[in-house]
């Protein structure tokens, strides 16, 4: 049988991996990739919500990623400098993309009427309303909402993470809940999604 | 409201789909890095790069690999025999001599806690945590079988033959990722196209397939191959065929059925779309059995699909 040669994985500063994927180390890459894929596609999921781009979106915010390395200093930490990149692509993601064929708008399909009062309230088609209510605000109040107030993050992560001041974030949330109140009123299973998420303790 | 108290969960991406994209990132990564005149050609030929274990490149060699010569057991474990470099088998690799490329004719290399990546022959093989696979080569041409694991493989000319079970994957020029469960073995092309052998029978997998592959597409790709002329009908993304259908549907309806038809028989986020639309066209069309099938179809691939609930609705 062969023997085992057990090696102590060495955890490396941020800007180790940053030296080590400048000079094209494969498993540096892999290794930044795979600490931070979860993180790039949760961020990602809570802004798009359920997005069949979600793959291509993962793929081009690493690319980012790797391609601005060499640029980060080691000022904040390497995780969160990656959530303002993927932040970043979201945006310009949902600024350039193409409104869907009308034939299979997710919207379309959904429940018209209100729920009566003894359904349950499906969370699933319930999130989808959620995200295309958002797909109508505007785009950095709509990231401002997502991050906040769908994933609980602070203002202040928020706020880093969009390159943004506090102030403004704090008033594009504002705006983007007045809206997004707005169309509930004109979306009962909206409304009653969005009192519910108030109510669960 | 102040934040979500119970927010939509983020649905998890499957492990095929992270290989997918960890190959794709990568492999766009390495394109533009030779653009950029960013990587030595030859180095990149010859070496074996490493897991990343301490730092160093000396620590990342410890991976674990254990290499012999000869035969190995079905289960993966080391086998009896010397290694080509007269090592008795078993013997743990000097991390000097991992420095070097080691002779990797008809070797058995396990990876444990960690990937390892390795060029060999016509390809660039990136054998995933817990794997073990068999390498045999034969002057020009190499055979891996993957014994448990997971590969990801950039093959880049050559005869490269992997097989994963009762799997044969014949590859040149592509792309492509094989997982060994306990379920059976899948493949993911990302790149180029594959010759997949099944028993008797011989599937071609083009970019952004998968396998295993629904009945209906695994005619579809057994049908290509019998008749190769057909493997060039379309070049046309899903999306794109989609959204051809999509225009066609008022002026004429077969080609937008023919379309929905292609897009649908590619895997992909659009598929689900193009088959609903496919659906919802034979519905409209007043061919209700061939839409019920179709939509039965949609609900038993996509049960949670964004159009199961009309799916379900139509089928009423």
């Amino acid at each position: 049988m062969g023997a085992k040669l057990i090696v102590e994985t060495q955890r490396l500063s941020d800007l180790e991996i940053r030296d080590l994927c400048g000079q094209g180390d494969r498993a540096a890459q892999l290794r930044l990739f795979r600490d931070h894929k979860k993180r790039v596609h949760a961020i990602l999921y809570r802004i798009l919500g359920s997005n069949q781009d979600i793959e291509d979106l993962l793929q081009e915010t690493f690319l980012e990623v790797f391609r601005a390395l060499p640029r980060f200093r080691g000022e904040s930490q390497l995780g969160t400098w990656i959530s303002c990149i993927c932040s970043r692509v979201a945006f310009n993601y949902i600024k350039k993309r193409k409104p869907k064929p009308e034939p299979l708008d997710e919207a379309r399909h959904l429940p018209v009427a209100a729920p009566g009062s003894d359904d349950i309230v499906d969370s699933r088609a319930a999130a989808v309303r959620l995200y295309v209510a958002l797909s109508k605000i505007e785009t950095k109040q709509r990231i401002a909402f997502a991050l906040h107030v769908i994933d609980g993050r602070s203002m202040q992560k928020v706020a880093d993470m969009t390159e943004s001041t506090l102030v403004a974030t704090k008033s594009r949330v504002l705006r983007a809940r007045k809206r997004i109140a707005k169309l509930a009123t004109r979306d009962p299973y909206l409304a009653r999604y969005l009192s519910e998420q108030e109510q669960t303790p | 409201m102040s934040t979500f108290s119970n927010p939509p969960e983020v649905e998890e991406l499957s492990d095929l789909s992270w290989k997918r994209i960890e190959a794709r990132t990568l492999d766009r990564l390495s394109e533009e890095a030779m653009v950029g005149g960013a990587e030595d050609e030859t180095q990149k030929r010859t070496s074996i790069l490493w897991p990343l274990l301490g730092g160093t490149a000396l620590a990342a060699a410890a991976a674990l690999f254990v290499l012999i010569s000869g035969t190995s057991s079905d289960t993966g474990e080391v086998a009896g025999g010397e290694t080509a470099g007269g090592k008795t088998a078993g013997e743990v690799v000097a991390l000097e001599s991992l420095a070097q490329p080691p002779s990797r004719e008809n070797s058995l290399i396990t990876t444990h806690q960690e990937a390892s990546l390795l060029d060999i022959g016509p390809a660039s093989v990136e054998i995933a945590a817990n794997s073990s696979v068999y390498i045999a080569q034969h002057g020009e041409a190499v055979t891996l079988i993957l014994d448990s694991g997971s590969l990801s493989i950039q093959s880049k000319g050559g005869a490269l033959i992997v097989r994963a079970g009762e799997l044969e994957i014949h590859a040149e020029d592509s792309s492509f990722v094989v997982n060994r469960t306990e379920l059976g073995s899948e493949v993911a092309v990302n790149q180029g196209s594959l010759v997949i052998h099944q028993g008797s029978q011989q599937f071609t997998l083009r970019a952004k397939a998968q396998w295993p592959i629904p009945a209906s597409e695994a005619e579809l790709a057994a049908a290509e191959t019998i008749a190769p002329s057909a493997t060039k009908a379309s070049r046309k993304s899903p999306r794109e065929l989609f959204e051809e259908g999509q225009g066609l549907e008022a002026s004429s309806p077969r080609s937008a059925i023919a379309s929905y038809k292609k897009a649908w028989s590619s895997k992909g986020p659009w598929s689900a779309n193009a088959l609903f639309a496919h659906a919802r066209l034979e519905e409209a069309r007043g061919n209700r059995k061939r839409a019920q099938k179709l939509l039965r179809r949609y609900l038993r691939v996509y049960p949670n699909g964004a159009n199961s609930q009309d799916a379900r609705e139509l089928l009423r």
